[in-house]
């Protein structure tokens, strides 16, 4: 029968004090976030909160520092317009844009909080945009405000829209030729203000409007940086609003992974390839970067992106929370994938809009292993890697435009 | 920390505000209501209060209550896993099983049915588990020793469902996991996202519904039997308390938790007439203090060193503690004795028929007694049991409303979504039915049905010029089984003129006004008791309220109806009549609106890339019916043909595939979208194939025909009488669809074509075949008419998109029952009630999953119309959706690829209060000073959470409200009649609505609230000559009245017209 009785009964009063002492005094991360459906583990919380600091803060220092080297090449060939070494100064202007382009492709892949669209990302800012704002631009006004000439007005980047500056105006003024991309009837045709400014002008003009836009690339690229490092890598680790808890936080990592389907491949790949949103056979003019032909490389860059958000570079990732699920075997396949549509790109020897060119050449064969390499992926994503960890496949991604 | 404390206080009331907790509120309050019942009828009611006072006192409670809130914090310490041990190891399953066996080709089951299978398995495995684990608890010395905390409560309340050690807990919970997870796998294999269970409140409904009506019994001192023959099948709530008797032989008996077959087999089952003497252990290891309860059972089971070992093991398991209850979808974790979680299972839902609508016909032949729709007594109160309201033709005169949207304004319980402005494609809805081109409520014209395809495509592109009404009746209680084929909201029938009688009739009337709207109206007709004619034609043409940015265009619209009847009556007792009509509108509206800032600058503006905006169509209408009248007996039988051709061109889309009403609604000022919203507005060139603009034209045909019948026999006494109605309709409707997309470039403000080739995204044919019946009785009993129906639709449909596989031909039955009941206490009081089955059918060629619209409505009120006095009528209403639906239209702010997809939008409820007032003045003189009132209240909420492709519900969550719906609504009307002269002034207003599923308060991207003002003034100059004067929207407020299709849309701004009729007959 009974032992002890009810003298002890303080005692469990006191613990149950201590244990609601302990909880009050529990660390934030340990919360369970209101609207989190799945509840939040360790793992998560560890994913999320390297996302910020271990993953895109650190690409966008690569990007950052690519940008002195190319505001200096852009100075060489400034001085160089009209002497012998024009052309190789110029060279070097685009060699050392693509070097930043190709930085810039990483993070590209990771629209994640203020970088994403305002319209569709929780918590976008467009920062994006401001960087790159491809396939939204516009050769012809670069080429107008090219001979309006009002980049060092104090509002100019602020009242123009986003398709005259940024990485995407940058390869229009590096890579153009000498004539222009408007209609006749633009009045920088019909008046003669292009044929006025001569190809020296135009170049000189070019110059001084590539240093413009990298200096903003410099302050945009400082401000997203600055967007993740005073806050948002918080507000992601802690899944705070905007996010519904933990789990909504790592449905919005999981949505920037799905850059890999709806841009790399569908918009890079199936569009030129002629499998989607194509009204010829190919369409080897859609390919991004066309003027310097860094469109393969850009790929390359956005998968090597996709690999890094995934495993989380050095630190947590969907590969650990996988594993703890009891699903390696999965994060192993997305990897592999990864490395097989690595290799499809390496395959391919010749700029991408001549691979897409012809359906009847081999290369042609190679793009589209590499565009299905690619939905392998995807369809991982969708299937498998959602139902695993419960996570919601973006809308936009939810068909499959193949 | 700062966001502790609510966190702590949320684990503390947790288990008494979840839903999924045996120990949630409602279900307590529920557990009191019925000891409460149980102590009156045995004449103990006043032991009640002591004896539960004295119950909570014990020191055992207070250990239950320790035990509680001990779990709780120990579960907010250590947290839990985003992956719960269900989902995982369901997961696991799913995809080990399609590696080895692959995805399985299961029969094709309703979605329903899988859910229900599915429920009933997990119920059932759940409730063998935790006998399973019970017998353990009480057969293995070791696990006796933790079983027994749960055991020594010497006195019984619900609180003693969570006094559980914390290694049983864990064990129970690991058992729940690992059910759930076996179950849910295999069903997720065979039957993927369908396997989903029956909820309530977003908690398996078995459980919930077992919690609250037996659930806390189970731990009290009410001794409640069941039937002796039912607890041989389920274990009634003394079942469990004999279990929890302190004598030995009860100690092993009635282990189960809801069924007994599981105690049968085992030989445990025990049924006994009386309570026990007391509850308790005789081998207590712990007292009634928390820490003695933890600790002594570890010291008992694994003496004092082992004590650490079990805190540890306590720790490291304390994780599933939290989590397994989320995974097993079902009660919190503490298990009673042995635990008693709640169940994963699910009741039998109800049965789904696979039913479509179909329409069945009211009928309706004004000035043929007894033919009616709404029967209304000497004062205009109506007499039939359910709502319904008729704007009679005084109104409409009066007010010379050309919109039908503000005719409805005053019928409590209708919305409307603007959209034009002008009405012209009303958004009309019933109760919290999606109002999208009023596709979900039955529209009718003369009892026949007027939507272009009513099955195939129930989207209402066509809707008649009020102009030429002379009546407007809303159905919205159980009356509306009586004209199908959608019930779920309600049904409007508009009333033509009908052929003269009593020699000639004519009418000329033409007005004018601002934004150069002009208006002629005219019919001519004669007629006598055996012959009649009557020809009536109005047309309206307007410039429009609009302009549209840079080089302009039209917005305004052209719309002219022509209606011919001709009637004949061979003998007394037959009456035929022809009715043909033809339609014709060419108006320039688009589906483009505004940002709300550019709307809130110039609400009329609209922006350069709507200027190809047109609609243009044509319809026809020929009807014959014929009226038998044998006296008690009579039928009407009417043959249609509806055919309407039309073609809307209008802005598509970007070819990025930009939603533009997200674009429109959100108003980026930076990024990519800021690029595009200058292309709409014109100030952008479109640069790049993502930035072209798709001109689309949708160009569909739609065909409606049928023949209907319906019997009406009457047979009255002095005390008892009937009015029994029979109907049969048979019909066919087919639409044929032929969408094409034509790229435009925005090139300095002008649309131009890229000259690329004009796509077709869209080439299809649906069509559907009715059949549709219906009984309905209006049984009289003295002052009491009882008012049972039933309907069964019958609706064969297919769809065949060209390059697209077929889709499925479906062939749904769908039976609907009704009933009301109206009291006619005194002459000027009367009380109603009903119920009747609410439906809205599948369109053809929807997905498998796909379920039609189904609720259950309920209704009550009263109408009260004392002599001299005011006539009132308050009726509340109560809409349970079991399945919600949003049908796609590209107008709805749907893309392409949607077109006409149905979405599920799971459980919901909307109720309300609906009430009108009216009273008529006779002031000295020759003056009438008609008044009339009307007010409605209405909420509504989803039960459950999810996601959907349906713009207006997006990422729903529990208890959000549906969207366009607004809370209040209310419209007043006076007017001051004489017989030279009539004055009449009219107000609505509308609360704010929801532009998407969410909570109030509305939000900026939401719908404000918005207060018309009209006034109407007649001066009858002469016997036939009357002058007209009428103003709408007098203090001109512009406002936002809908975000859809794409971006916000103003209502109209003032108009005023001034006219003269001219002729003998009123309108």
């Amino acid at each position: 029968m009974a032992t002890v009785v009810g003298s002890a009964d303080w005692r469990s009063w006191v613990a149950l004090g201590a244990l609601a002492g302990l909880a009050f005094a529990q660390p934030l991360a340990c919360d369970r976030g209101a609207g989190d459906s799945g509840g939040a583990s360790a793992q998560v919380a560890a994913l999320l909160a390297q996302v910020g600091p271990g993953v895109v803060v650190p690409a966008l220092d690569r990007a950052q520092a690519t940008l002195p080297p190319l505001r200096t090449a852009i100075e060489g060939w400034q001085a160089a317009i009209g002497t012998d070494g024009e052309a190789a100064a110029r060279a070097a202007a685009q060699d050392a844009w693509r070097d930043s382009f190709l930085a810039w492709q990483q993070v590209e892949l990771m629209q994640i909080g203020p970088a994403g669209s305002s319209l569709t990302v929780v918590g976008g800012q467009d920062l994006r945009d401001e960087i790159y704002s491809w396939p939204t631009v516009n050769a012809c006004r670069v080429d107008q405000e090219t001979v309006e000439a009002e980049w060092d007005a104090a509002d100019f980047f602020s009242a123009n829209l986003v398709n005259v500056y940024g990485h995407d105006a940058l390869e229009h003024l590096l890579f153009a030729g000498d004539d222009n991309a408007c209609p006749g009837e633009v009045e920088i045709n019909s008046d003669g203000s292009w044929d006025t400014l001569g190809a020296d002008g135009v170049a000189a003009n070019r110059a001084a409007y590539a240093l413009a836009v990298v200096d903003q690339l410099s302050a945009d690229t400082d401000a997203l940086e600055s967007a993740w490092a005073s806050g948002w890598s918080d507000v992601l680790a802690d899944g705070a609003d905007p996010y519904d808890g933990q789990q909504a936080a790592l449905n919005a990592v999981f949505d920037g992974l799905f850059y890999l389907d709806t841009h790399t491949k569908d918009r890079k790949l199936a569009q030129p390839l002629g499998l989607d949103d194509c009204a010829e056979t190919t369409c080897p003019d859609d390919v991004e970067a066309l003027l310097s032909d860094a469109s393969l490389d850009a790929i390359v860059e956005n998968l090597d992106a996709f690999r890094t958000l995934f495993t989380g570079g050095d630190g947590a990732g969907f590969d650990d929370l996988l594993v703890d699920a009891g699903h390696g075997d999965l994060s192993d396949r997305i990897l592999g994938q990864v490395d097989t549509a690595l290799a499809a790109a390496d395959a391919i020897d010749v700029p991408l809009s001549q691979a897409v060119a012809d359906p009847d050449a081999a290369v042609y064969a190679d793009v589209v292993a590499l565009h299905d390499a690619i939905s392998a992926i995807d369809d991982d994503l969708k299937g498998d890697l959602a139902t695993v960890l419960a996570l919601v496949v973006p809308a936009e991604a939810a068909g499959d435009a193949d | 920390m700062p966001d502790a404390a609510p966190t702590v206080l949320d684990a503390l009331l947790g288990p008494f505000l979840d839903p999924a907790s045996r120990t949630w509120w409602p279900t307590l309050l529920c557990f009191v209501g019925v000891a409460l019942a149980v102590a009156w009828k045995r004449g103990t009611l006043r032991n009640v209060v002591p004896g539960a006072l004295a119950v909570l006192r014990h020191p055992s409670s207070r250990l239950d209550l320790q035990l509680l809130a001990g779990r709780q914090l120990v579960r907010l310490l250590l947290g839990s896993s985003g992956v719960g041990g269900a989902w995982v190891l369901a997961t696991h399953l799913v995809r080990r099983l399609d590696g080895w066996l692959g995805v399985p080709a299961v029969p094709e089951l309703p979605t329903p049915a899988i859910a229900l299978l599915y429920s009933v398995v997990l119920f059932v495995a759940w409730d063998l588990s935790r006998f399973v684990a019970h017998l353990l608890m009480h057969r293995v010395p070791l696990l006796w020793h933790f079983h027994q905390v749960h055991h020594s409560a010497e006195v019984m309340s619900p609180l003693t469902f969570h006094r559980v050690h914390p290694v049983e807990s864990v064990l129970y919970q690991a058992r729940g996991a690992l059910v759930t997870g076996l179950v849910t796998g295999v069903a997720f294999w065979l039957w993927r996202d369908d396997a989903v269970q029956l909820t309530l409140l977003g908690v398996p409904a078995a459980g919930l519904l077992l919690n609250a009506a037996f659930g806390n019994l189970r731990h009290s001192h009410v001794w409640l039997r069941f039937p002796a023959p039912v607890e041989r099948w389920f274990l009634s709530p003394a079942q469990h308390q004999l279990h929890h008797s302190d004598a030995p032989e009860h100690r092993d008996v009635n282990l189960g938790t809801w069924l007994a077959v599981w105690d049968r087999l085992a030989g445990t089952l025990c049924i006994q007439d009386a309570p026990p003497a007391r509850f308790g252990v005789h081998d207590r290891n712990h007292g009634d203090d928390l820490l003695s309860a933890w600790f002594g059972p570890l010291r008992a089971a694994v003496g004092a060193r082992g004590i650490a070992l079990g805190a540890v093991l306590l720790l490291a398991l304390g994780s599933s503690l939290a989590q397994a209850d989320e995974a097993g979808g079902g009660e919190d974790s503490g298990a009673e004795d042995a635990g008693e979680e709640e169940a994963g299972g699910e009741e039998a839902g109800e049965e789904e028929e696979s039913g479509e609508d179909a329409p069945p016909p009211p009928w309706f032949e004004p000035g043929v007694p007894g033919m009616e729709m709404i029967v209304s007594d000497e004062s205009g109160t109506p007499r039939v049991a359910g709502s319904a309201h008729e704007i009679g033709a005084e109104v409409l005169d009066r007010y010379e409303y050309d919109n039908i949207e503000k005719i409805l304004s005053q019928v409590p319980g209708v919305t409307t979504r603007g959209e034009d402005g002008f009405g012209l494609r009303p958004n009309i809805g019933i109760r919290g039915a999606n109002s999208d081109r009023s596709a979900k409520i039955t529209l009718m014209e003369d009892g026949v049905l007027l939507a272009p395809a009513p099955y195939a495509a129930p989207a209402a592109y066509y809707f008649p010029m009020s102009a030429r009404m002379v009546g407007v009746e809303v159905f919205k209680g159980p009356a509306a089984t009586r004209f199908g084929p959608h019930t779920v909201g309600g049904a409007i029938n508009l009333r033509t003129r009908d052929v003269p009688r009593e020699g000639p009739a004519w009418l000329a009337e033409v007005s004018g006004g601002n934004h150069l709207t002009l208006r002629g109206h005219g019919f001519v007709g004669t007629g006598d008791a055996t012959r009649g004619a009557l020809l009536e034609a109005v047309h309206l043409h307007s410039n429009g309220f609009k302009e549209i940015d840079g080089v302009g265009g039209p917005t305004g619209f052209d719309r002219t109806e022509l209606m011919g009847k001709a009637r004949i009556a061979p003998a007394a007792a037959h009456d035929l009549e022809l009715k043909l009509g033809f339609g014709h509108e060419l108006s320039h509206e688009t589906y483009l609106g505004l940002t709300g800032a550019d709307l809130a600058a110039t609400p009329d503006r609209r922006y350069a890339a709507s200027a190809l905006g047109r609609m243009r169509w044509n319809r026809t209408q020929a009807e014959l019916a014929w009226l038998a009248d044998a006296g008690a007996l009579r039928v009407r039988t009417v043959a249609y043909h509806h055919y309407l051709s039309r073609a809307w061109t209008k802005l598509n889309g970007f070819g990025a595939g930009i939603d533009l009403h997200d674009l429109l609604q959100q108003d980026p000022d930076s990024g990519s979208a800021a690029v595009y919203l200058d292309i709409l507005r014109g100030v952008e060139d479109s640069a790049t194939a993502d930035q072209v603009l798709l001109i689309g034209t949708n160009d569909r045909r739609f065909h409606s025909y049928g023949l209907q019948s319906t019997a009406l026999w009457s047979v009255q006494g002095d005390r008892v009488g009937s009015e029994l109605e029979l109907g049969l309709r048979l019909h066919a409707d087919d639409v044929h669809r032929v969408h094409t997309e034509d790229p435009h470039d925005m090139v300095g403000g002008v649309l131009v074509q890229t000259g690329e080739p004009v796509e077709t995204i869209l080439d299809s044919d649906t069509r559907a075949r009715a059949l549709a019946a219906h009984v309905h009785d209006d049984l009289r009993l003295g002052r009491l008419h009882l008012l049972p129906g039933l309907r069964l639709e019958v609706v064969h449909g297919s769809r065949a998109d060209i390059g697209v596989d077929p889709h499925p031909t479906t062939t749904r039955a769908t039976l609907l029952p009704g009933a009301g009941a109206l009291w006619q206490a005194t002459d000027w009081l009367s009380v109603l009630g009903g119920a009747h089955r609410g439906f809205s059918p599948v369109s053809p060629g929807q997905d498998a999953e796909v379920r039609p619209e189904l609720s259950w409505n309920y209704e009550g009120g009263v109408r009260v119309h004392p002599a001299g006095l005011p006539r009132v009528e308050a009726i509340g209403f109560y809409n349970d959706y079991r399945n919600i639906t949003g049908q796609c239209t590209l107008s709805g702010g749907c893309s392409g690829d949607q077109l006409d997809q149905q979405f599920n939008g799971g459980a919901a409820e909307v109720y309300g209060l609906e009430s009108v007032a009216g009273v008529e003045l006779v002031p000295p003189g020759a003056f009438t000073v008609p008044i009339e009132a009307s007010y409605a209240w209405t909420k509504s909420r989803f039960l459950t959470g999810f996601v959907s492709g349906f713009p207006q519900f997006g990422a729903v969550e529990a208890g959000d409200a549906l969207p366009y719906s607004p809370e209040h609504q209310a419209g007043g009307r006076i007017a001051l009649v004489h017989p030279r002269f009539e004055v009449g002034a009219g107000a609505s207003w509308r609360s704010a609505m929801l532009d998407e599923a969410g909570l109030f308060p509305a939000g900026e991207g939401d719908i404000p609230d918005l207060l018309l003002l009209d006034a109407a003034v007649t001066v009858n100059a002469t016997d036939l000559v009357r002058f007209t004067a009428t103003g709408t929207n007098l203090a001109n407020d512009r406002s936002v009245v809908s975000w859809r299709p794409y971006g916000a849309r103003p209502n109209a701004p003032l108009q005023v017209m001034v006219g003269v009729e001219v002729g003998p007959s009123e309108r």
